[in-house]
């Protein structure tokens, strides 16, 4: 598929404005992401992640002006049509929501759900969609895959349901699996468990992962690099190694420190993004 | 400051099957000056008892004192003591605070609430107490004819615990306080909560499902689950030396930073 040596994933100056008013929330954004490699982004809320994770999936409203390039598998996926793209999505380029309630349709069951991934991309003899369905949901880890595809979402708990969606992103074993914050909205123990599960399935569908999080525990959980974004730009691109022992932008070492809550005694004044980097009077970008 | 024994929540007509029995035989002591962190995850139903901690809940059985006094099953008129002396802060500041009213009117509301205003520790001057409040919590007083929507969660989450300072609480129940702020606006609201509990003297209640927040605010440790207390203690004896198998799946499920 692939026609040169170019990542699987390549991103160039990509930018988005939203709105007549053309305000611009990313200001060329340039990365790659190679296949099975699992890359993390993060930053905090209106940094822009989450429209990147939108800009790549072709999913941003209307009101939103894409300018640059996204190219997958070498072909460029800024200007395709809806059509061209809903033939992708869910193939060769999937994606894991936050919140599994708002991502699952609550009047059909989870099995259809699955089913209708599966067979919109793939020509599926009659009869055997269900199996490769139940065989799917036991692959996530759902302990009666059977019943949980005749269930509807609101019957399934909060983990159970993002299991589900899994299976729904990983069932045409596509390139690059897309997760924006999938376990924020989950229990501690819920999220470990997912988390595993995230890790062995990408490994079993050799897929590559965008992992947008806030939490860099979390992400350190499954990547291998991590992007920093801040106000719609990446500030750092490294290893998660380099990235959180030797952060190089004032503001990667500030989001580092927070996020050590375990390195600091007790009761005694935890260190402040603030305190590494100075954002000026308009709240954009301090000098690095 | 608190008693609370053998305390049962269930919900459901009285005498109905079906009933859910939420809360279980729950006692603990809440002593002054106290950091209790209660922790559990989704349905241990700590949410439920610190509601009834504050009496905007009652249990079906057991008693809840505080300060000697009984308060559960009391009438609301009789609770005036307790409104004025126990203050919530709660998860979403988005959701917690009046969108169509001004930061100082939000915040000065408790000083003219019929229950707290003729009490003699509750602030008179209110234009007074907003300066000190929002000063404790570092927000300067030109923003107090703001709205809430043009401020950021973490400034918002400020503003409501300027609110529950207002009527000079002796006890602050925060239910999940930073849960809905980014991390590196979490790091500021912690260290302002730690600070506030020390200058004022405060007892502080928290809720959380984060572990590692709970280390770091609270000296002593509830662990919950469906509707029981698994385990307890001071936090460094809990976190170090977890008895419950519970505690021990909570403790490594932390995600920890990986590389």
């Amino acid at each position: 598929m692939t026609p040169s040596a170019e990542p699987l994933l390549v991103v160039r100056d990509l930018r988005v404005a939203f709105g007549r008013a053309r305000n611009e929330v990313l200001h060329g954004l340039s990365f790659t992401v190679g296949a099975r490699e699992r890359v993390g982004v993060i930053g905090e809320s209106g940094s822009g992640k989450s429209v990147t994770a939108l800009a790549v999936m072709g999913l941003l409203a209307e009101n939103a002006t894409v300018a640059g390039s996204v190219r997958l598998h070498g072909r460029e996926l800024v200007g395709l049509g809806d059509r061209e793209l809903s033939a992708l999505r869910g193939d060769q380029l999937s994606m894991v929501f936050q919140e599994p309630m708002t991502a699952l349709d609550p009047t059909m069951t989870v099995g259809r759900q699955v089913a209708e991934v599966l067979r919109l991309h793939q020509d599926t003899p009659h009869g055997t969609a269900r199996e490769r369905v139940v065989a799917m949901l036991g692959e996530v880890g759902l302990a009666d895959p059977e019943r949980v595809a005749d269930a509807y979402p609101h019957a399934l708990s909060g983990g159970q349901r993002q299991r589900c969606v899994l299976a729904m992103a990983l069932i045409n074993r596509p390139d690059l699996v897309i997760c924006d914050e999938p376990t924020t909205a989950l229990d501690v123990t819920v999220q470990a468990r997912v988390l595993r599960l995230l890790d062995a399935e990408l490994d079993a569908a050799e897929a590559a992962c965008l992992f947008i999080s806030h939490d860099l525990a979390v992400v350190s959980q499954v990547c291998s690099r991590i992007l920093v974004m801040l106000d719609g730009e990446i500030v750092e691109d490294g290893s998660v190694g380099d990235v959180f022992t030797r952060p190089r932008h004032s503001y990667t070492q500030g989001l580092v420190a927070t996020a050590r809550l375990d390195q600091v005694p007790p009761g005694t004044r935890l260190p402040t993004v603030e305190d590494f980097y100075a954002r000026d009077a308009g709240g954009r970008r301090g000098a690095p | 400051m608190f008693e609370v024994s053998h305390v049962s929540r269930r919900y459901g007509r009285h005498g109905a099957t079906g009933t859910v029995l939420a809360v279980d035989d729950v006692s603990l002591v809440v002593r002054p000056g106290q950091r209790l962190g209660i922790v559990g995850e989704s349905g241990s139903e700590k949410s439920t008892l610190i509601r009834m901690l504050a009496a905007l809940d009652q249990p079906t059985s057991g008693e809840i004192r505080f300060q000697g006094e009984t308060v559960s099953g009391r009438a609301e008129r009789h609770l005036g003591g307790l409104r004025a002396a126990v203050q919530l802060v709660f998860q979403d500041p988005r959701s917690s605070l009046d969108p169509r009213m001004r930061v100082a009117d939000i915040v000065t509301e408790p000083l003219r609430s019929s229950l707290l205003r003729r009490r003699p520790d509750v602030p008179r001057d209110h234009r007074a107490r907003l300066a000190e409040v929002l000063e404790a919590v570092d927000l300067p007083l030109s923003m107090a004819s703001r709205y809430p929507h043009e401020f950021s969660g973490g400034q918002r989450q400020r503003i409501a615990i300027a609110r529950a300072l207002a009527p000079k609480p002796q006890v602050l129940i925060a239910d999940e306080p930073v849960s809905a702020l980014d991390v590196s606006v979490r790091a500021q609201v912690l260290n302002l909560l730690n600070d506030l509990v020390a200058t004022f003297g405060l007892t502080l209640v928290m809720v959380s499902h984060d572990l590692l927040v709970v280390r770091h605010v609270c000296d002593h440790v509830v662990v919950m689950r469906q509707g029981r207390i698994e385990e307890s203690g001071p936090t460094e004896q809990v976190y170090g030396d977890p008895q419950a198998a519970y505690t021990k799946e909570l403790l490594a499920a932390v995600p920890r930073l990986r590389f």
